[in-house]
């Protein structure tokens, strides 16, 4: 059990690194990009937490699907959506 | 009314382990959709009005924001080092594990409710006594808008969240035995918090730094 506390440990030093960085980001001049930096970073932090706190591996196949499939969804959410908000 | 299963002294029936998994992975879906339509809204009303939302966000305390992801990015630790214990049967340690989470969710809900009271003393919540001395007054409260509904949606699952753990801390802790009949109850709840931070990941960065600090 050591062992995957440890691990747990190290994704925590690195969740909180990744917090660092996106605090100290938006004292950069990004301009909009800034946006895509910390969205980017909070992309990053989701899978360190899906990956290794939700046990996302440990899960059966059909289990598996689900993350996938939000990801889908919010993908065909955000087609329509900017479809709509492009073409008005 | 017993089952046949309690009335010839067996354990009644509990549902299979991957049917509960899969059962929170669709509900948790659900609500990866709803969190997704809102944030898709706030982007949106930001692309529409960048300089409103830029000046709004500057408004918010950044400091109290980034202390909040630090205690929900520790909590969700611990709540993944509970769920390990919850495995190897050690019911006093997920016990204590679960209860510091919910702490940890306690002491998030004590720092946002600190920055609602200074956002309401400065006439920054989104009713008729809404008061913003800069131009583009309308979009600033758009924003406030947004970002109350946002925030309190997120502060309403924490709280679910929060009795969640509490209960199976106090469940874990008065009987050992609780692991062997549920074995995947301290996993959902688990998966849930998780998801819970995980919206917060993406909400602190949308609403607190969106203009820069």
């Amino acid at each position: 059990m050591m062992q995957g506390v440890k691990s747990d440990l190290f994704v925590f030093a690195g969740l909180l690194m990744l917090l660092i960085m996106t605090v100290v980001g938006s004292y950069w001049p990004l301009g909009e990009g800034l946006l895509i930096w910390s969205l980017a970073i909070s992309s990053l932090k989701a899978y360190l937490i899906i990956r290794f706190y939700m046990n996302f591996r440990a899960g059966d196949r059909a289990t598996k699907l689900f993350p996938y499939l939000a990801g889908v969804g919010l993908f065909i959410l955000l087609l329509l959506v900017s479809t709509d908000f492009l073409t008005r | 009314m017993k089952t046949s299963a309690e009335r010839e002294g067996q354990e009644p029936d509990i549902p299979n382990d991957s049917n509960i998994n899969l059962g929170i992975w669709i509900f948790l879906l659900t609500e990866a959709m709803l969190f997704g339509a809102l944030i898709l809204c706030y982007s949106v009303m930001r692309i529409l009005h960048p300089a409103a939302f830029n000046t709004a966000s500057h408004l918010l305390d950044w400091k109290a924001g980034t202390l909040n992801t630090a205690i929900l990015l520790f909590s969700s630790f611990c709540m993944a080092v509970a769920v390990r214990a919850s495995g190897k049967g050690k019911s006093k340690g997920t016990s204590v594990l679960l209860l510091v989470s919910a702490s940890l969710g306690i002491l998030f809900l004590a720092v946002k409710g600190m920055e609602y009271h200074s956002e309401w003393l400065k006439y920054l919540f989104p009713n008729d006594e809404f008061t913003f001395a800069g131009p583009d007054s309308a979009f600033v409260k758009l924003f406030f808008n947004a970002y109350f509904i946002l925030t309190g949606l997120h502060a309403i699952h924490l709280t679910f969240g929060i009795l969640w753990l509490s209960g199976l801390g106090i469940a874990s802790w008065v009987s050992p035995q609780f692991h062997r009949r549920y074995p995947n109850a301290i996993d959902c709840a688990g998966l849930y918090w998780h998801f819970v931070d995980i919206v917060w990941v993406f909400l602190f960065p949308l609403l607190y730094l969106v203009g820069g600090s």
